[in-house]
This record gives C-alpha cells, sequence and structure tokens, in this order.
C-alpha cells in the first residue's frame, strides 16, 4: 500500500507541483504505483511503448539512444522530481529512448489508465497535473529548440 | 474593419461558436461555456504572411488557432521548420502560467486565419466558474507540446548522427536534460 502522505510530501519538492495544496496532490498520489529499480535496470526499450507515466521519486535514470554507430548514448538523465513518459503517452506509438537506472531509483508510476483517466478529470487534481506537465513540457521543448538553434549550419546571427 | 452591431454581432456570434464547436478540443462543451470564451477574449483576423510572434519577444498571450495554417520556425542558416500548426492547436502556450514569457520560436501565418488571444488570469477564472474551457485548453496544449517535442527530438537526433556529429566530434554538448523521453 503506498504512503500518500510521503508521495505528496515528495511530488511537493517537485519544481511541477510547487505551491500545488497538499489536498489536491493527495488526489493523485493515491493512484501512483512505487517502483523500484536496481542499478543498471531497464525501465523501459526504444521501440516499445513505456505504458504509463511517471515522477523520479529518488535516483537518477539516463535516457538512451542509439549514436551514429548503432551504440547506446546517455542522452539526457532525469532525476528527482522529474517526469519520465508523458510524450509517449500523450503521442502514442513507441518510445523514443531506452530509460536504464543508473543508480538504485524509485518511480511514482502512473499506469496508463490511470494518467489517461487523471488527464480528463475537469477537477482540481486534473488540472494540477495537466498544468504541471505542461510545464515540464515548455521547458523540455525550449530546450530542444535552443539545441536545434545553436548547432544549424552556420549557427544563429 | 468595422465592428457590427445589432442582429449582425448576433449572427457573427454564432458563427463563431459554431466555428469553435467544430473543434474536436471543444467539440463536447455546451454551447454557454464558448460563449464565455467569447465575452472574454479578442477574436483576430491574420493576412497570409502575418507574423503572429517574433522569437525572443516578450508577451504575455496565448493564441488559439480557429482557422488558418501557421508555420514555427527557430534561427538558423537556413532557419529551422519546426511545426505548422492548424485549427484546434495552441500558439504561445507558455504564457498558460507566467504573465510574461520570452517567446522561443517565430510564428508566421501560411494563410489567412482567424484567433482568439488568451491570458491566462481570465481563463483560470473561468475554471473557477465551473466552465469546462480551460481544461479542453489544458489538453490541447499538452497534446501540441507532446507531438512538437517528440519533431524536436527527432531533428535532434538526425542531427547528432549526422552534422553536429561530424562538426564536434560527437561531443554531446549541452544536451543534458535536452532529449528527454
Amino acid at each position: 500500500m503506498i504512503d500518500a502522505a510521503k508521495v505528496v510530501a515528495g511530488l511537493q519538492q517537485s519544481p511541477y507541483f510547487r505551491g500545488i495544496p497538499a489536498s489536491v496532490l493527495h488526489g493523485i498520489a493515491i493512484q501512483v504505483e512505487e517502483r523500484r529499480y536496481r542499478a543498471g535496470q531497464t525501465i523501459a526499450t526504444r521501440g516499445s511503448p513505456p505504458g504509463g507515466m511517471g515522477v523520479v521519486a529518488q535516483g537518477v535514470v539516463e535516457i538512451l539512444r542509439p549514436g551514429s554507430q548503432g551504440e547506446a548514448v546517455v542522452t539526457s538523465r532525469v532525476g528527482p522530481g522529474m517526469w519520465l513518459g508523458p510524450v509517449e503517452l500523450l503521442e502514442g506509438g513507441p518510445g523514443q529512448a531506452s530509460w536504464v537506472a543508473a543508480e538504485r531509483v524509485v518511480v511514482w508510476w502512473l499506469p496508463e489508465p490511470v494518467s489517461r483517466r487523471l488527464l480528463g478529470d475537469v477537477g482540481q487534481a486534473g488540472s494540477a497535473l495537466r498544468r504541471g506537465l505542461i510545464l515540464a513540457l515548455s521547458r523540455q521543448l525550449l530546450a530542444a529548440n535552443d539545441f536545434l538553434r545553436r548547432t544549424s549550419s552556420g549557427g544563429g546571427s | 474593419m468595422s465592428t457590427p452591431t445589432g442582429p449582425a454581432a448576433h449572427e457573427l456570434r454564432g458563427l463563431r461558436v459554431e466555428l469553435l464547436q467544430a473543434l474536436p478540443l471543444f467539440a463536447d462543451l455546451p454551447s454557454a461555456d464558448l460563449e464565455g470564451l467569447l465575452d472574454r477574449f479578442r477574436w483576430e483576423q491574420v493576412a497570409e504572411g502575418d507574423v503572429l510572434m517574433e522569437e525572443g519577444e516578450e508577451s504575455g498571450d496565448l493564441f488559439l488557432v480557429v482557422q488558418g495554417l501557421f508555420e514555427v520556425s527557430v534561427e538558423g542558416r537556413p532557419r529551422v521548420k519546426l511545426a505548422e500548426v492548424e485549427a484546434g492547436e495552441l500558439l504561445g502556450e507558455a504564457a498558460l502560467f507566467r504573465r510574461t514569457v520570452r517567446r522561443s520560436a517565430r510564428v508566421r501565418a501560411l494563410e489567412e486565419g482567424e484567433l482568439l488571444r488568451l491570458q491566462s488570469l481570465p481563463l483560470a477564472e473561468l475554471a473557477a466558474q465551473g466552465n469546462a474551457v480551460p481544461a479542453a485548453i489544458e489538453a490541447a496544449v499538452l497534446r501540441t507540446l507532446a507531438r512538437r517535442i517528440r519533431i524536436s527530438n527527432s531533428l535532434i537526433e538526425r542531427r547528432l548522427q549526422g552534422d553536429v556529429a561530424q562538426h564536434h566530434g560527437m561531443r554531446w554538448f549541452g544536451l543534458r536534460g535536452v532529449l528527454t523521453p
């Protein structure tokens, strides 16, 4: 049985849930599954749907993609308070990357049916989840566009 | 352009409610909720070639595309086209949270279009009144962001395996936190 109070306290530390009342986060916390991974364990494999989304509660997850020779290359690291999987969930289809635990990792996981139900909820818990995800994805897109701009042929002006 | 009054204004308002109802994101919403949206926000028309937002500028508005097609691009040589945005999608969604935001991309109309210019505070007030439009807009913003991230990640992957790898000897500079799942 998940300790909802612990999850609420953890979510309040995430930049994407800061300022959200505990009573609202409780509506999300009671639906979370706590999943544990040892260092080196694969959490999701590129090409397969992750089947939900989650917040990293503890540890670091490495995001791997194939390099120019087909080798696995770490392209980013996701730490506590950060999301795993919302793009795959929202877009559908296979995952774009593999996720591997770099150390002992705990993820508060929302399986796909639960995620979809919460995302469609017009109440405060649904709104908190949607707005937190919008913030997370906006930052991610900004960083991606910055990278594209910096690496365009000839550079920017 | 003059603003219609009387029966003409009533007819125009009915037409705009119908246009909003035709958007998938509002398909299941009552007309009263959509009329609440029209009461609070400005309806705008743009011509082909109009620049709706410029990279780097500060603004507090976001836009719901009701009709038309818009190109999203970022600086580069040549400019990097990131996406085309059509009816039912949002532009400038970062403004949903802040009074002003720095635009991350240029948005240009590829054809004539119609938009609703939105702001976050009145949207929050609508939500507090039980209007379902803000939740539908949040869901649409999420879908839009997810689609754009997937496109950007694909572009980055191609670039890393191609020109960046050649130009920078496979240094994964500045990439931390860029390519997330």
